[in-house]
């Protein structure tokens, strides 16, 4: 009930923020204008307009997250709303797990606003009703954000907000880069540390967010392709075990904090 | 639990921070149930931090700490004890009303008597109608009266308020010592940290004097005070920024 009461309250917090709402007004804004976009384009109007509010998504929910993220800990310390909490009983586990996930609750919600009004324009104006990829995607967007606000908010009870922010958008970006650098380490032509087996092994082991391609969808009108359940399954299984990993990292440094 | 168990018990508490500095230095003393105690001492004697180690905020380095026979930061310890820290901290986006029903459900109060609580004590302090309005508005005074509604709304049995007093107008000091008198009667446990010596005559029986990190002083309210007066009647209270002489004539120049 503690933790439920926690989630519930960051959740109303975050849309209540002047960030929280600002972003979900800003997102429906270029969305609009997205459509204004595409809609005048003489190719594939739907496509890039899919493309464009899909895109724009992936952009401002993670960034949402790593700023979220980075500064959740700082922001509630500064306040005194962490020792509020914590004076009442709430553990620092709680308090970690139940904020966190409140963070990403607000986010999806904000994401699913953004979704619903891209697939209402979508069916209003180019008559399509969606396809499953959309619904994979979203949820591999969400998957995604978990994991980017575990490592941000392990980071922020590391460092300083700035550097915490700083080290958290280096390393989504290195995630997200990952694939691509791994291609160029394993092509024997290009002679870069191709029997560097170790470095390999990390960029695979380093595969924790889901692979970018996954979001950049080819999508044509009648051909709707979709991601085998079974790998999301098992991409889903290892971003939420890489979750439990970072937040159990994250609360076994904020038990050794004094406040 | 024993009713005879101390509220605080604390024996030989040492609290050194990272960089060596040792902000707390063997203290002990116990504090019985019932009991109304201020605990006194210049900037820096270690008051926030004995009593952030008795939320369980801050670990002490050695020595015993126990609240209400439990460890610090133990939730059946802390559901029985109310804080109201010296500049209390809310979020700017909900209300008093809502902040205090959120309070509430984090502490497991019955929601019903958390609206019948919280109505009560919006109105004996003043908040009834400016209560609903989101707290970034708030003045210090109605921020502090916040903080006193937050701290009394689980009912607990035992209080720490941090210089209660500050932002507050006469008349809101006038009902907060009323309170919190009527709170000692019916057997509540006080402990307040605070300067002001009037609020610690009238609401304290017992006075506790941190100084350099150490308790220097400990008894009856009249007996402490006189013995502080006459401590510091050829001496200095220790400070560690101590107030320096004031121009005959003032100038801030030369």
């Amino acid at each position: 009930m503690i933790f439920s009461a926690l989630l519930l309250l960051r959740f109303r917090l975050l849309l209540r923020q002047k960030i929280g709402w600002v972003s979900l007004l800003v997102g429906l804004a270029l969305i609009l204008i997205g459509y204004s976009t595409a809609s005048v384009s003489f190719v594939s109007p739907q496509k890039i307009f899919w493309d464009f509010a899909l895109g724009l998504s992936f952009v401002l929910v993670h960034v949402l997250a790593l700023y979220l993220g980075a500064q959740l800990f700082h922001d509630e310390k500064d306040r005194r709303t962490l020792h509020l909490v914590l004076v009442g009983g709430v553990s620092r586990l709680q308090w970690l797990v139940g904020n966190v996930l409140g963070i990403w609750l607000g986010l999806v919600a904000i994401d699913m606003i953004w979704f619903v009004t891209t697939w209402l324009v979508s069916l209003a104006s180019f008559s399509w009703a969606g396809a499953w990829i959309l619904v994979q995607v979203k949820i591999l967007q969400a998957l995604s954000v978990l994991v980017v606000l575990s490592f941000t908010s392990l980071f922020s009870l590391l460092l300083r907000p700035l550097l915490a922010l700083f080290l958290s958008g280096a390393l989504f970006l290195f995630l997200y880069s990952v694939s691509a650098v791994e291609r160029v380490f394993s092509d024997p032509q290009t002679g870069l540390l191709t029997d560097a087996r170790w470095a390999l092994g990390v960029l695979k082991v380093s595969k924790i967010l889901p692979p970018l391609e996954w979001f950049d969808l080819k999508m044509f009108v009648g051909y709707e392709p979709q991601i085998a359940w079974s790998t999301l399954g098992s991409t889903a299984a290892l971003g939420l075990a890489w979750t439990v990993i970072l937040l159990g990292l994250a609360s076994w440094r904020f038990q050794k904090l004094d406040l | 639990m024993s009713q005879d168990k101390p509220v605080i018990e604390l024996k030989d508490l040492t609290k050194e921070f990272l960089k060596g500095a040792r902000v707390l230095d063997s203290v002990s003393f116990s504090v019985k149930r019932g009991e109304s105690v201020a605990l006194v001492g210049a900037n820096g004697a270690g008051k926030s931090t004995l009593i952030k180690i008795l939320l369980g905020l801050v670990k002490p380095t050695s020595g015993k700490v126990r609240l209400f026979g439990f460890e610090p930061g133990d939730s059946s310890a802390l559901e029985r004890v109310g804080y109201l820290p010296e500049i209390p901290g809310f979020w700017g986006e909900l209300s008093a009303t809502e902040l205090l029903a959120e309070l509430g459900r984090l502490r497991r109060v019955d929601p019903s008597q958390v609206k019948k609580r919280r109505e009560k004590l919006l109105g004996i302090l003043g908040l009834r109608l400016r209560g609903v309005r989101r707290m970034e508005g708030y003045s210090k005074g109605m921020l502090q009266r916040t903080g006193v509604a937050a701290a009394l709304l689980h009912d607990p049995d035992f209080l720490i308020l941090d210089e209660p007093m500050s932002g507050l107008d006469p008349r809101a000091q006038e009902k907060l010592r009323a309170i919190l008198l009527k709170l000692r009667a019916a057997g509540k446990t006080l402990l307040i940290s605070s300067h002001s010596l009037e609020d610690i005559r009238s609401l304290c029986d017992r006075v506790i004097v941190l100084e350099k990190s150490q308790r220097v002083l400990d008894g009856p309210t009249a007996q402490v005070l006189q013995e502080l007066v006459e401590k510091y009647r050829s001496s200095e209270p220790w400070d560690e920024d101590p107030l320096g002489e004031i121009p005959e004539a003032w100038s801030l120049d030369g």
